[in-house]
């Protein structure tokens, strides 16, 4: 089997206005091709400082970050960030452009496509996510949950082989995050390289995602597959960070009498258990 | 705020709409100067006015702009017209062609004084619709394009015309948010008991401060990240961009600039050649 | 003194092109000691509502009777001085953090019940229990309210609703952003303020939390009342129809249900009464 390619490197980081109150202090983690990967720690974890370090808006103290075996640094800053795309998470403050289809066309303007080939592009990532009836509508006129599937196509159009999504549903209703849930499944169903590392605090996301990285205080307390994070209390009770539902139930089920097989690991295969 | 016709962009894809907004600017500009070039006679000044004017009308019609937006434009003039009247009337000009409209005991009104203070009238209506015609028609970020290009040539002298209208387009485009956001504070700090209507003036000052400040910290949040997302999504004001949206002239773009052309050429030629249409027809006018 | 709804309808931009119908003949009433909940898709006419309550918007048609205040339609049946009823209404906007603006923390605090009339002695002494209440201590009074984080700011925020002591308090959202653990602190924060005697009117699209903390619900949809029922008969009514997400542990007991699990709806109220559920069908 060939070994995994690492998009992402990140050695020893640290990061801190004071040193003996690092915001990021030693932190190391790497994403692999094709993998869906969520960053979750509570409120001043470091998340979010981490979030701004990989994207090269603050420089770090100490450690080194590299993307697709570059170093990010000024020289390649540029080029690194033509190949991933970020989400962010208030929707109205990435809207660059007045109308969805001009704001699609930022990127891709900024990138000197040529303009004979832009709407084509533009038109095909609308569809994509689902807003192409809406190219010339104005962002006041849409959902929070348009907004961010219209900053979904407008790095999609770049063809990004990573995808950072910066607390992208944090500020969705229910509905928004469900659109915005949905076009994720479906892009990565369709393009199974697609790489995606998402900054998040929605417990049941992190659930579902192929790893788990948790930040605590700054420092890196878990990596790994999200059920041996979620199933052991000695590790996430420290954290403060809520419980995926299924795992609640479990613990519940066990206090009942009922332990689980290994082989029950999710809500669905849970409800086939139970009702067999 | 909501009676202000003028200046409001009117959604509807008419001719006049899909003119090229370049286009537009030149003729707004060509057709101001025809406005106000002086004529020699008033029947020609009134005759070439009229013409324009009905130029202007036909224009709006054809951009469905509604007639009662265009009186709402055109209300405050009312001062302007009372105004005129009284200055011309208190004080005449030296030469009056039109005679003695009436003599009150030696205070004598001439007929000139309405004449100019209608001419005034006339070319400013027809101003203002000439300029109703371009903003009506034209989204507030195409005439940022437009200007643009205007500015191009100034990028000789270093002027960064790409970064004015970026900063302009993207003014625009945050017009409604700091419109929500402002509106959301106001009702936060009413609730909190700031009358923002009644009250002693230094109350009406907390009550403000309580409105800026926040505005202000929100804005500039907005701006930050705004800012980190256009750095994330590779922009960069010193490097070369392309750009989605281009002008192409058409058909109907050469053929409204020809025709405002003509219409400015007529009226230059008019006045240079001192030729006097109702004399040609042989009428006597003044 | 409940407050009363009765047959409100209210229209912006009324006479324009642009008129949109919000609330249609709305019927309800909100009693003294409820920690009700108003729910709906973003849109369905929710904080049209609430912004009835403390007149910030005045009905297109009917009247909301609060107390002794009259937000009616008809202006001259209308009670004029609407600041003491701001004062017994206290509404915390969504993000109410981006309402502060004095220097500091304990001047923006007082900054309410100055406006409603306290001597500033009296309402730095109600700023300091309103910050006292939301567990914020005395080394914050002097602080710099843009100094603070995110959950701190928006602490400091409420208790500048608190100070003017309201009779009822209404909420839009406010774990909006937070993380599961400070939106919990949040949440324990407005139980124990319902448990003082204040009325909590709670706007929310989490139906987790509705089921954890309110004891009535209201269902706005395309701005009428769908439904107004208690937490526990949510089970029964068919949430998805209003684009809510139905509590994750309603979801999953229908999901067995359909499975043929024979559980009882009414012994579910949350997770160990399923999983005992659960236990008793399976054996």
């Amino acid at each position: 089997m060939k070994a995994p390619e690492t998009l992402l490197e990140v050695r020893h980081l640290s990061y801190g206005y004071e040193e003996e109150r690092l915001a990021l202090d030693d932190v190391s983690f790497s994403v692999n091709k094709g993998e869906n990967v969520a960053l979750i720690g509570h409120n001043g974890s470091g998340k979010s400082t981490l979030a701004k370090l990989l994207m090269g808006l603050l420089a770090p103290n100490e450690g080194e970050i590299f993307f697709f075996g570059l170093p990010l640094d000024r020289k390649n800053l540029y080029s690194i960030r033509g190949q991933i795309g970020i989400v962010f998470q208030n929707p109205d403050n990435q809207f660059v452009g007045s109308t969805v289809a001009d704001d699609i066309a930022f990127g891709l303007e900024n990138a000197c496509v040529p303009q004979k080939e832009m709407q084509g592009i533009i038109e095909s990532f609308a569809e994509e996510v689902g807003m192409s009836a809406f190219l010339g509508h104005e962002p006041q006129n849409l959902s929070g949950g348009q907004k961010q599937r219209v900053a979904i196509a407008g790095v999609l159009a770049m063809k990004p082989s990573f995808i950072i999504f910066d607390e992208a549903t944090a500020m969705l209703d229910p509905k928004g995050r469900h659109e915005i849930a949905t076009l994720v499944a479906k892009m990565r169903k369709e393009n199974p390289d697609l790489t995606i590392l998402s900054i998040t605090h929605d417990i049941e996301e992190a659930n579902r995602a192929d790893r788990v990285l948790v930040l605590h205080s700054g420092k890196k307390v878990y990596e790994g597959k999200p059920d041996a994070f979620f199933g052991n209390p000695e590790i996430y009770e420290p954290t403060g960070l809520g419980r995926p539902f299924f795992y609640q139930m479990k613990d519940a089920l066990l206090a009942e009498g009922i332990a689980l097989p290994s082989e029950v690991c999710d809500l669905d295969s849970l409800r086939e258990y139970l009702c067999r | 705020m909501k009676n202000f016709a003028l200046g409001k962009y009117v959604p509807f894809d008419s001719l006049v709409h899909r003119v090229d907004p370049r286009v537009k600017i030149f003729a707004t500009i060509a057709l101001l100067v025809a406005i106000f070039l002086p004529q020699e006679t008033y029947s020609m000044t009134f005759l070439v006015e009229g013409v324009l004017f009905l130029l202007a009308l036909t224009l709006l019609f054809i951009s469905h702009v509604r007639f009662r937006d265009i009186l709402l434009s055109l209300r405050s003039l009312w001062f302007l017209v009372i105004f005129l009247l009284v200055i011309y009337i208190v004080v005449p000009k030296k030469e009056n062609v039109l005679g003695i409209a009436w003599n009150l005991n030696g205070w004598i009104v001439y007929w000139d004084a309405f004449a100019e203070a209608g001419k005034i009238v006339l070319r400013l209506v027809t101003m203002i619709m000439v300029t109703m015609v371009l903003t009506a028609t034209t989204k507030p970020l195409d005439l940022t394009y437009a200007l643009e290009w205007y500015m191009t040539p100034l990028k000789v002298v270093r002027f960064p015309a790409a970064e004015v209208a970026m900063t302009v387009s993207i003014a625009l485009r945050f017009i409604p948010t700091l419109l929500e956001d402002a509106s959301r504070v106001m009702k936060a700090q009413a609730s909190r008991g700031v009358d923002f209507e009644h009250g002693r003036l230094w109350q009406k000052i907390t009550g403000l401060t309580a409105l800026i400040i926040p505005l202000f910290v929100s804005s500039f949040l907005r701006s930050e990240e705004l800012a980190n997302a256009m750095e994330c999504r590779g922009y960069d004001p010193r490097k070369k961009r392309t750009r989605y949206r281009t002008f192409r002239l058409h058909v109907r773009d050469v053929l409204g600039l020809l025709l405002v052309a003509a219409i400015l050429a007529g009226v230059i030629v008019l006045l240079a050649m001192h030729i006097d249409l109702f004399a040609l027809w042989g009428i006597h006018a003044l | 003194m409940p407050i009363t709804f009765r047959d409100v309808s209210f229209t912006y931009a009324a006479k324009t092109p642009f008129s949109y119908e919000a609330l249609k003949g709305i019927n309800l009433q909100i009693d003294e000691g409820d920690f009700v909940a108003i729910v709906g898709r973003t849109g369905c006419g929710k904080s049209t509502l609430i912004q009835h309550m403390n007149a910030l918007l005045n009905p297109s048609q009917g009247c909301v009777e609060i107390d002794d205040f009259h937000n009616d339609s008809d202006k001259k049946k209308r009670t004029k001085k609407v600041k003491p009823l701001r004062q017994k209404v206290g509404m915390v906007f969504q993000f109410p953090e981006y309402q502060l603006f004095e220097e500091t923390v304990e001047k923006d605090v007082a900054f309410a019940p100055k406006n409603f009339g306290m001597k500033p002695e009296e309402a730095l002494q109600k700023a300091h229990e309103a910050l006292g209440e939301v567990g914020l201590d005395e080394s914050f009074y002097t602080r710099s309210p843009f100094e603070l984080s995110g959950g701190e700011k928006r602490r400091v925020a409420i208790a500048g609703i608190l100070a003017a002591s309201p009779e009822f308090l209404v909420v839009d959202e406010p774990t909006a952003g937070l993380d599961p653990k400070g939106a919990e602190t949040m949440m324990d924060l407005f139980r124990s303020i319902h448990e003082k005697g204040t009325t909590i009117i709670l706007v929310t699209h989490d139906m987790d939390l509705v089921l954890k903390y309110c004891n009535k619900v209201i269902v706005i949809d395309d701005g009428e009342v769908a439904e107004i029922t208690t937490p526990d008969h949510l089970f029964d009514v068919d949430v998805e129809r209003y684009s809510l997400q139905s509590p994750l542990l309603f979801s999953f007991a229908s999901s067995l249900l359909k499975g043929g699990l024979a559980i009882e709806r009414d012994q579910v109220s949350d997770v160990p009464s399923l999983a005992k559920e659960i236990a008793r069908c399976i054996r």
